[in-house]
């Protein structure tokens, strides 16, 4: 199925508030693709994008706006449909949205968006998107229960699959979640039938193997993408200790690579994403640097775009031996002819923990960024504020070095000797509240991969407490 | 590849699945291998004052020099000479075979999509380690590896002490012409055979062992609770005949030996206590991989190599993760009932593997190779 229609789909959604030769535009298009894809096809795409809109919907909710959506482009693309056919069945739809039993998904922030009127309430509506904590991962099915649920209803079963895919995954472009879900049911069409085929469904598994991870990488960085503020700097760092590399160098990959994700992970389409990361494949495994890495680095190189991500981002990283840079100390923070000079600093901290995951690496980070930040912005001499601050941007720091080594632990023992360990470690005031928020952290933040806002939360808890401790 | 090459469409592939203790060998498409023999071979070799060792009837009119006995039956005749080695550990090449195309794949890949699964934990306890390896879509998470080497040579070795205590001589059978039967705990009587050719003593152990192995395979139980005396003691007993005649009953030993492998802090022999039982290999596992994957791991433990089998295990298993999970977490093992697809679900996976169609792309032809070297086998095998 081609991805090209998903843009002009989420024209659907925006096309009230375009431009007038932008709603005529759009609806050739629209209506061209809903012909040609059918509207089965087209209920996909808009699960897809409703429930990628609306995570914490229930599929009930997430089908009723799909399906008036789908009424709404077959009203409006008949031939003797009025001009005017869009704007008219966009603005009921809206009324409907902000209706007290509205059938429709509710957004926490819906109540702002309806006391508007008119475009900017469709505007806003059109606009929202929810932000939540991550959803738990969807178990893999036995063969044997896809085939039971597939064969009682391929076509809900379809519906349903892309309903859970698209709300755990909805930071990243629909056309991703459509292809997996084209890919998995797929695999129930033609392995369920007559019976259930263990082989056949194996070679459909190792076949989707490299997609499948692929997804799951995508969907990693560009939820931290969206919910790690200092999502760059923290990069910079992970690239610097990846592949060994000065800050200047570090900050450019770093750079590049967050820069393809911000343009890319919020678009409908799969191509802004693969355009980007092809190029950026070719940035990360130049010649220069590649004759200096590693056997496993050479070997990530040498396979697919896609793929290449996806195995880099599984190697070990090790902090660097020497650090060929000027030391920066947090007194030259403010200096106004280095603009650069704070990220030159975190950098310096930053790169040389390499067992810390980056959702808490980057919250350390903030925090120091707007420590410095109040300081080189205060009124009186920013110096004199640096100094005063000097003590809590080490303790910051320290917490960095403190994480490093617990989660160097945690993945060598036995969670009730970690726990020990950390007992241990915690003294003083509140110790056991301390040590209950440390454990917290290393369990769930520790692992590479760990959800980014419950992280960042976490990490503000612990900073809270160490600070309140020595307060 | 052009189908050209290499005959067109009837092409077929043989699977190799080779471990320490056994190599398990067949057809790619077939549901289980054809063959399955000891991961030793025999070799023979000239004397030092140049005459040749005693030649069996098959051998007549052999070059004397290096020979080669693999397989169970060869490897049971007692020869002069004949040294017992393990390939795994002397180096293997495939290419003095002149094999035309070769491909590798993990083998906790192929055990998770025997079983119908792209993402699970795999335990294999075998021969020698109990490995944890959880694969997540299709990959193995490096990671994630967790070894032990407490599996089927840990409990031989218990076994053997046992049998020391008991001060009974472990005889194998190509020693003994006639034995006589002894009341239970006697000391065993028994004649050995005359004009025995001199073996040599890495062959004499291996017969000990596979005496040894067969006693582990028969008489063992895992405890479904952590080991208690008083219960053990009340375990029925299992009566086992030796080779050479000496017949026992054994109790509470049955659930005592095979008690290591899940709490090594009481287990004889271990210097230190830092050993990881089964459980604890399963859970440090999970425990390195990212947190929203674990409930994937935990819904399918596969449990899969021979040590697995002894009787007790997968429940003993359950039990310990199940203390060791929280209440809301799915756990569910994965333990195929027959013994064919429990020591064999790697070498299945292999065959389905190797039969798809797909195949023919994905692997490595000899002058791929040569041309290309390991780099190529670290490239197209997953």
């Amino acid at each position: 199925m081609r991805t090209a229609y998903l843009i002009f789909i989420s024209a659907i959604i925006i096309s009230s508030v375009t431009a007038d030769k932008g709603k005529s535009y759009a609806k050739e298009k629209i209506c061209g693709e809903l012909r040609t894809i059918g509207a089965k096809n087209f209920r996909v795409i808009l699960t897809a994008i409703y429930s990628q809109k609306f995570p914490n919907g229930t599929l009930e909710e997430v089908r009723c706006v799909a399906d008036e959506m789908l009424k709404l482009a077959e009203e409006c693309c008949q031939d003797d449909a009025s001009p005017d056919c869009y704007d008219k069945g966009a603005t009921e739809i809206s009324e409907k949205s902000c209706g007290k039993d509205s059938p429709f998904p509710k957004h926490p922030d819906i109540d702002k968006c309806c006391s508007a009127q008119g475009h900017e309430r469709k505007l806003c509506l059109a606009t929202l998107r929810y932000s939540s904590d991550e959803l738990p991962s969807l178990l893999e099915p036995t063969p044997e229960e896809i085939c039971t649920q597939y064969t009682q209803d391929p076509s809900a079963y379809s519906i349903r699959y892309v309903y859970e895919i698209a709300r755990r995954h909805w930071n990243i472009p629909a056309g991703f979640v459509v292809n997996t879900t084209q890919n998995h049911v797929r695999m129930a069409e033609n392995c369920c039938n007559p019976n259930v085929s263990k082989p056949c469904f194996f070679k459909e598994r190792y076949q989707q193997r490299s997609s499948t991870t692929f997804l799951r990488f995508l969907s990693h960085v560009c939820n931290n993408q969206v919910n790690l503020k200092s999502y760059q700097t923290g990069l910079t760092a992970f690239f610097g200790s990846l592949l060994r590399v000065p800050f200047e160098d570090a900050s450019t990959i770093s750079k590049h690579f967050q820069s393809g994700l911000a343009k890319c992970c919020l678009q409908p389409q799969s191509q802004c994403v693969i355009e980007e990361f092809t190029s950026f494949q070719k940035v990360l495994c130049k010649e220069s640097i590649l004759g200096t890495m590693s056997k496993e680095f050479q070997r990530c190189c040498s396979q697919a775009p896609q793929d290449t991500l996806t195995c880099v981002d599984n190697l070990k990283r090790e902090p660097p031996k020497s650090l060929n840079m000027t030391q920066v100390s947090s007194a030259q923070l403010c200096e106004k002819d280095q603009p650069d000079i704070t990220d030159r600093y975190l950098f310096q901290i930053g790169v040389k923990h390499t067992s810390v995951s980056l959702p808490v690496l980057t919250t350390i980070q903030d925090q120091i960024k707007s420590t410095v930040a109040a300081c080189c912005s205060a009124p009186d001499d920013s110096t004199t504020c640096l100094k005063e601050k000097e003590s809590k941007l080490e303790k910051t720091a320290a917490l960095l070095a403190k994480t490093d080594a617990l989660c160097s632990q945690y993945f060598k023992l036995e969670l009730p000797a970690f726990k020990t360990l950390v007992q241990q470690e915690v003294q003083g005031e509140g110790a056991e509240s301390r040590g209950q928020a440390w454990v917290e952290l290393s369990t769930t933040c520790c692992p590479q991969h760990s959800p980014p806002q419950l992280c960042q939360k976490l990490t503000e808890a612990v900073i809270k407490h160490e600070e309140d401790a020595t307060a | 590849m052009s189908g050209g090459v290499y005959g067109g469409d009837e092409v077929g592939a043989l699977v190799f699945d080779i471990g320490s203790y056994s190599v398990r060998a067949g057809y790619a498409g077939e549901d289980c291998p054809k063959a399955d023999f000891p991961t030793v071979i025999g070799v023979t070799l000239d004397r030092e004052d140049g005459t040749t060792p005693m030649e069996t009837d098959g051998e007549k009119g052999k070059q004397s020099g290096t020979t080669y006995y693999i397989d169970t039956n060869q490897l049971r005749v007692p020869r002069e000479n004949m040294e017992v080695m393990s390939p795994l550990k002397n180096g293997m090449s495939t290419w003095h075979y002149n094999i035309p195309a070769f491909f590798l794949c993990k083998t906790a890949v192929l055990s998770a999509f025997a079983n119908g699964r792209s993402t699970g934990l795999v335990l294999d306890s075998g021969a020698t380690h109990t490995t944890a390896i959880p694969v997540h879509d299709g990959y193995v998470l490096q990671q994630g590896i967790v070894k032990s080497p407490l599996a089927g040579d840990f409990m031989s070795m218990q076994c053997r002490e046992l049998f020391q205590e008991l001060s009974v001589e472990i005889v194998p059978p190509y020693m003994i012409a006639s034995k006589d039967s002894v009341r239970e705990g006697a000391p065993a009587s028994w004649k050995k055979k005359e004009k025995l050719p001199q073996v040599t003593r890495s062959w004499h152990n291996y017969m000990c062992n596979t005496v040894i192995q067969d006693f582990q395979a028969s008489v063992l139980q895992v405890s479904d609770s952590p080991y208690d005396e008083q219960v053990a003691a009340q375990m029925p007993t299992v009566h086992y005949e030796l080779p050479n005649g000496f017949n026992c009953d054994f109790g509470a030993e049955r659930l005592k030996i095979p008690e290591g492998l899940f709490d090594p802090s009481n287990a004889k022999g271990l210097s230190g206590n830092t050993m990881l039982g089964v459980g604890h290999v399963v859970t440090t596992s999970v425990g390195m991989c990212d947190i929203d994957i674990r409930p994937g791991l935990y819904g399918s433990v596969i449990v899969t190599g021979g040590n697995t089998l002894i009787q007790g295990f997968t429940d003993r298993l359950n039990r310990e993760l199940s203390q060791k999970t929280p209440p809301s977490m799915r756990l569910k093992l994965i333990a195929s009932n027959t013994t064919v697809e429990r020591r064999f679900s790697a070498w299945i996976g292999g065959s389905i593997l190797a039969s798809l169609g797909t195949f023919q792309q994905m692997w490595i032809s000899k002058q791929e190779y040569d041309e290309g070297g390991k780099q190529c086998v670290d490239r197209k095998c997953p």
